[in-house]
């Protein structure tokens, strides 16, 4: 069901400036325009759905606080993606590091067999990276962002971003390939 | 080492892109929502201060509203 029928197809920016007035229905439209994109890219970083669905309500939350300060309503989604790497950040920072160490040889034979290669996606694999490697490559493959981009939204040093996108998308080929060889075989004939 | 994102993980996120359509969780987040934000409260009470003294002769116009004042003080407390 959608939330209002009122908007129609209007365009984003439209409501995007109706919101910052303080149209909350307006504001609700947004949220429903972009509560799947939000909630996925969150649950990306998160690797736990309810605490990805509770930082992605605070994130709509500060949104509605802040939106008249949003400059360009065009620029609305970069805005939002913005607040939630933020919010991510914020609360990784203070639940404490969370490093992941990575060595496929350490994966149990049992992941190993057909059934449980069928079960593992591509979260599963994710949340095996430390999290600064997984903001990383989930900013530059899931949201298409140039490494320049991610350094800014990260406040993370470029090199250190690219060094984390190498390291981290070698990683993944490792584990998506030890689950899927015959994309692997796919894609070297390919 | 080439910045070229990997074609493989390119197809495997893109495959993996499910929406989320939920109306309970658009519905929390109305619920959530403050009727009047403290911030836009206290920019609208600040603007509604200044706004009137942008207007042409507003410092005369005070200066007025204040003679006003204090005459109508007088004139109560001689009663």
């Amino acid at each position: 069901m959608r939330s209002s029928a009122r908007f129609g197809e209007a365009a984003e920016a439209v409501v995007v400036a109706l919101a910052a007035a303080g149209d909350r229905e307006a504001f609700c439209e947004l949220v429903w325009r972009r509560q799947s994109w939000l909630r996925n890219l969150l649950r990306r970083l998160c690797r736990d759905p309810a605490l990805a669905d509770d930082l992605a309500q605070q994130v709509f939350l500060k949104a509605w606080r802040s939106l008249a300060q949003l400059k360009s309503p065009a620029a609305f989604g970069g805005w939002l993606r913005r607040l939630a790497i933020n919010t991510f950040l914020a609360q990784a920072r203070s639940a404490g590091p969370a490093v992941v160490s990575f060595d496929p040889e350490d994966l149990p034979a049992a992941t190993f067999i057909p059934r449980a290669a069928e079960e593992l996606d591509l979260d599963r694999a994710l949340a095996r990276l430390a999290r600064d490697e997984r903001l990383c490559i989930v900013l530059a493959y899931n949201e298409g962002l140039s490494h320049g981009e991610i350094s800014a939204a990260t406040a993370l040093p470029l090199g250190t971003v690219k060094s984390h996108i190498r390291r981290g998308a070698e990683r993944l080929r490792v584990l998506l390939d030890a689950y899927h060889p015959d994309e692997k075989e796919h894609a070297h004939v390919g | 080492m080439s910045d070229e994102p990997d074609a493989l993980l390119m197809r495997r996120f893109a495959e993996s892109r499910r929406p989320l359509q939920d109306a309970r969780f658009v519905a929390a987040v109305g619920a959530r929502l403050p009727k009047y934000p403290l911030g836009r409260a206290l920019g609208a009470a600040l603007d509604g201060i200044l706004r009137p003294l942008q207007l042409p002769y507003a410092a005369l116009l005070a200066l007025g509203a204040l003679g006003m004042a204090v005459w109508s003080l007088i004139l109560v407390s001689s009663l």
